[in-house]
């Protein structure tokens, strides 16, 4: 994790009055401590993994132990996402490097945050992220992968049930364009099965935003 | 089986305090009387002591709200002011009591959970639609810069071929001209105005490739409004006397020196005379 380094920044408060704010249904509250973090430079991933991803697991704590309801936990989610949205003025402007990655949801998997954050990471690091979003067609993502000639396809998967999916992605994908890298990632590994799936559908399979910026690094560094 | 009293009792203490319904309790003429927590919450205060008609919205006036009232068989769907101030739609349904009419409504909850779905994933939509207008723009952004690149480069290159063609045109019709024959001279003017005209297009195309790519570099250096005049003057006097004109140069006598980009304003003063 990245050290925060500005005076009078505590993570931990910052983070507290966030969480409030999704609770109480308060965005101004959420909108005020987000931009705190993203000024604090402790940069992207800290931001989406300490801030936003950490808030998002705990309302799904909250609901399933009955705290928080449906409707709390909908709204918290349609906020967070907006959020993001903060983000895209400075990450878009950044110097490119020609190089392009398609980031999608497997069909019927309708959990789209983390992969979206997959996408802007490609971003931060100077390559195009194009980001399908939930629950897409796997024909949309190989239109685009052809139509950007991206080197990467990334799979976002949050569902266990989501993991059958990923299976017929990967293979429609491979057969289409046998040069393209294929990452596999999302919450649907919280609770293991990474070497299998990488075993069987010889794909790299990253379950973090971290992991993926040491792919990344290392994929450029090779080309 | 729900007809026992206890049953009945224990309906009627969840109905009145606790459920999404609202109870409201119309006099024989229509005039509510009592209402629950439900009701008092969610319409506009000033509920009780007012006809149901008023607090119907009914913009065309087609509405038979005492005859409605009277149809007790059948869900009714009538829009009311609530406190929000926003109109909402509910299911009516009236039972007629021996004091008047009991009214008990409630949203659609089948139809609020369909909006539910449908904004969230409309939001979810537009989210995605920020993220990639964003993305859209930032590769027009670069797509520009390119073509101003581009444009740069071409009108540097054509630039110099160009000024050659001016050049010897001008250097033959000056020294040769009286060899030719006044059809030949004519020739050589032609493609002397055709390369000027395209050394001006060229030049403009650079001037704004490089003001749209925020390129353009001034040369700051101190100079005074005379050694400005005197830079552009032979210049001026040059394509004056070629028309027959006589230029006069009057600069007042002032010493101070400014910052500024000395050759850019010579062009500025030679594109004014
Ligand atoms: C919000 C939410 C929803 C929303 C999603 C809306 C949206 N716009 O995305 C909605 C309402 C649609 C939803 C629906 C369901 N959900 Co839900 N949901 C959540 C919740 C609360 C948050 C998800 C989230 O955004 N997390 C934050 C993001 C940032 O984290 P992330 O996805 O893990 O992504 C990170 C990493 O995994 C990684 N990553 C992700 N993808 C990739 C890809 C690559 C290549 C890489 C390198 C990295 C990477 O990067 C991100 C940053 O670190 C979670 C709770 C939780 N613990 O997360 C449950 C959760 C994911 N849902 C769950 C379930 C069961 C469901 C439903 C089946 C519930 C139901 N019975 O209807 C449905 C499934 C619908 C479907 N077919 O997909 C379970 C999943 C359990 C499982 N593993 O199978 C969870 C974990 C809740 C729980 N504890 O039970 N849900």
């Amino acid at each position: 994790m990245n050290q925060p380094d500005k005076p009078g920044f505590v993570p931990e408060v910052v983070y507290r009055a966030y969480l409030g704010g999704l609770l109480t249904h308060d965005l101004q509250q959420c909108h005020a401590s987000f931009q705190q973090w993203l000024e604090a430079d402790t940069g992207l991933r800290s931001t989406y993994e300490d801030l936003v991803r950490r808030s998002l697991y705990q309302v799904g704590d909250l609901w399933e132990r009955g705290q928080i309801s449906v409707a709390t936990e909908h709204l918290a989610t349609a906020n967070s996402e907006s959020l993001l949205n903060l983000t895209y003025p400075r990450l878009f402007a950044q110097p490119r490097n020609g190089k392009s990655a398609v980031i999608t949801c497997v069909p019927n998997e309708y959990h789209q945050i983390g992969g979206k954050m997959v996408a802007d990471v490609f971003e931060l690091h100077g390559w195009r992220g194009y980001f399908l979003g939930a629950n897409t067609p796997e024909g949309e993502a190989i239109t685009l992968i052809a139509e950007k000639r991206s080197e990467v396809v990334a799979l976002s998967v949050a569902t266990t049930f989501g993991l059958a999916e990923v299976v017929s992605a990967t293979a429609l994908i491979r057969a289409a364009f046998p040069e393209v890298a294929i990452l596999v990632g999302g919450q649907a590994f919280r609770w293991g099965g990474k070497e299998r799936v990488e075993r069987l559908l010889g794909v790299r399979c990253l379950t973090s935003l971290g992991e993926l910026e040491a792919w990344i690094k290392e994929h450029d560094n090779h080309v | 089986m729900f007809d026992r009293s206890d049953i009945a009792e224990a309906m009627r203490t969840y109905v009145l305090e606790t459920a999404q319904v609202m109870v409201l309790h119309l006099d024989a003429d229509d005039r509510v009387v009592g209402a629950n927590d439900q009701a008092l919450r969610v319409l506009r205060a000033g509920t009780v002591g007012r006809p149901l008609a008023e607090q119907i919205v009914d913009f065309n006036h087609t509405l038979d709200v005492p005859a409605l009232i009277r149809q007790t068989g059948m869900v009714h769907r009538l829009t009311l002011s609530t406190a929000s101030g926003q109109p909402e739609t509910f299911g009516f349904r009236f039972f007629s009591i021996s004091s008047g009419v009991l009214a008990l409504a409630s949203l659609d909850f089948q139809e609020q959970l369909e909006l539910r779905n449908e904004v969230l994933s409309l939001n979810r939509e537009l989210n995605n639609l920020t993220r990639q207008l964003h993305q859209a723009n930032a590769e027009l952004r670069e797509l520009n810069q390119l073509k101003n690149q581009f444009l740069g480069m071409a009108a540097h290159d054509l630039r110099k071929p160009i000024g050659l063609i001016m050049t010897y045109s001008e250097f033959v019709l000056d020294e040769a001209g009286v060899q030719l024959s006044e059809q030949q001279r004519e020739f050589l003017r032609t493609c002397l105005r055709a390369a000027t005209g395209m050394k001006q297009l060229i030049d403009g195309f650079l001037d704004l490739a490089v003001i749209e790519s925020g390129h353009l570099r001034l040369d700051l250096a101190p100079a005074s409004a005379r050694e400005m005049v005197a830079g552009a003057e032979p210049m001026a006097q040059l394509v004056a006397e070629k028309k027959g004109i006589t230029l006069l140069v009057d600069v007042a006598d002032d010493t101070r020196r400014l910052r500024v980009d000395a050759s850019k304003l010579q062009q500025v003063l030679l594109n004014l005379v």
